[in-house]
């Protein structure tokens, strides 16, 4: 119970500072900002938690095992809502195609209404602008290249696929 | 004591052993789909957390409602987890970011924007898409129209939008507002 209790409040305190930051004045890096928060929040909280024990009310961890318990279910929170941000953050093409025929309802859309969404290749130039942010790609004259964090994205993605014999996808 | 760190590991195992299931489910039989095969992986780890659960309940002296509590805690850690690695799996499927890299990387001198706009060109990425609509039968294709099929896509793709709207206050990352 106190695992429980500790954990969601301090996770609650992180995911509703991410909110109200976000509101004011979003961040360039979205990743970063967010893993930044959840992890000064729960470095905080471990703070408190070590000078006050038992603050008013609240059950809190209070041995080696409990914090750990603690620490696994508070990250593996933020692993899951960090992966679930990437998705949030940009548009996803198949989404849009979904809804875009969504509004064409029984009629049905046509190949030529559903290109629109692709006009003037946004996605293309969305991701590029975010991979140079990110540090994933670097500009060399007029050619972008990988960085080495960007090939290090790469093969942790096509790791597994490769075990799993997938051929690449996009 | 003991009690405790067998909860501390079932979200652990019960991770190990999707990831298992997962692997065997799609190279025994690919013709299931990644998808399919993500989904039976978190369901058989997810037996292993609530048989963990029970047989802690069974067999300690804790109580049933600090058992409820294990379980919540174990059950939330445990999708987390599972849904970070359905991500992962998942995300070379689709992602143009991971794709793109694959083809710098294999380019001897890197690409220029033009080049890369031109192997992302508008029609290749819409018919790589509405390919793999059509046959996960998201959409349906007759008499040179499409139309929406299975409607789970069009539900998560609304609740993505809702959701947008209330963490990052626009429905899409090409309007500044909604």
């Amino acid at each position: 119970m106190k695992v429980l209790y500790w954990t969601m409040l301090n996770y609650a305190l992180a995911f509703m500072f991410h909110m109200a930051w976000w509101r004011v004045f979003p961040p360039k890096k979205h990743t970063l900002a967010l893993l930044e928060i959840f992890f000064l929040f729960y470095t905080i909280g471990c703070i408190v938690l070590w000078k006050f024990p038992t603050p008013i009310g609240i059950y809190t961890p209070n041995s080696i095992p409990e914090f750990i318990y603690s620490t696994i279910f508070y990250f593996s929170m933020v692993f899951g809502y960090v992966c679930f941000y990437s998705v949030l953050e940009v548009d996803s093409p198949g989404l849009m195609i979904v809804n875009t025929t969504a509004k064409y309802g029984t009629d049905g859309a046509t190949m030529d209404d559903l290109s629109v969404i692709f006009e003037n290749n946004p996605f293309t130039d969305s991701r590029i602008g975010h991979m140079e942010l990110d540090k994933l790609v670097y500009k060399k004259r007029d050619k972008y290249l990988p960085t080495p964090k960007g090939l290090f994205l790469m093969k942790l993605i096509t790791f597994y696929r490769d075990l799993l014999g997938i051929q690449k996808g996009g | 004591m003991n009690t405790l760190y067998t909860e501390m590991m079932t979200p652990l195992l019960g991770m190990a052993l999707f990831i298992s299931a997962q692997f065997i489910v799609f190279r025994l039989s690919p013709s299931v789909g990644l998808f399919t095969s993500v989904i039976v992986g978190y369901f058989s780890g997810l037996s292993l957390v609530v048989a963990i659960q029970l047989y802690c309940l069974l067999n300690s002296s804790i109580e049933v409602i600090d058992c409820a509590a294990y379980f919540a805690v174990n059950v939330v850690a445990y999708s987390s987890m599972g849904y970070g690695f359905f991500v992962y799996v998942c995300l070379g499927e689709t992602a143009i970011r991971i794709r793109m890299l694959v083809e710098l990387n294999a380019s001897a001198n890197g690409l220029s924007k033009e080049e890369i706009m031109q192997l992302y060109g508008k029609e290749k990425m819409l018919a790589i898409r509405l390919n793999r609509l059509t046959k996960g039968g998201q959409l349906i294709f007759k008499d040179g129209r499409y139309f929406i099929g299975n409607r789970f896509l069009l539900f998560v793709s609304k609740l993505i939008i809702i959701l947008k709207l209330i963490i990052l206050g626009k429905k899409s990352e090409f309007n500044e507002t909604s």
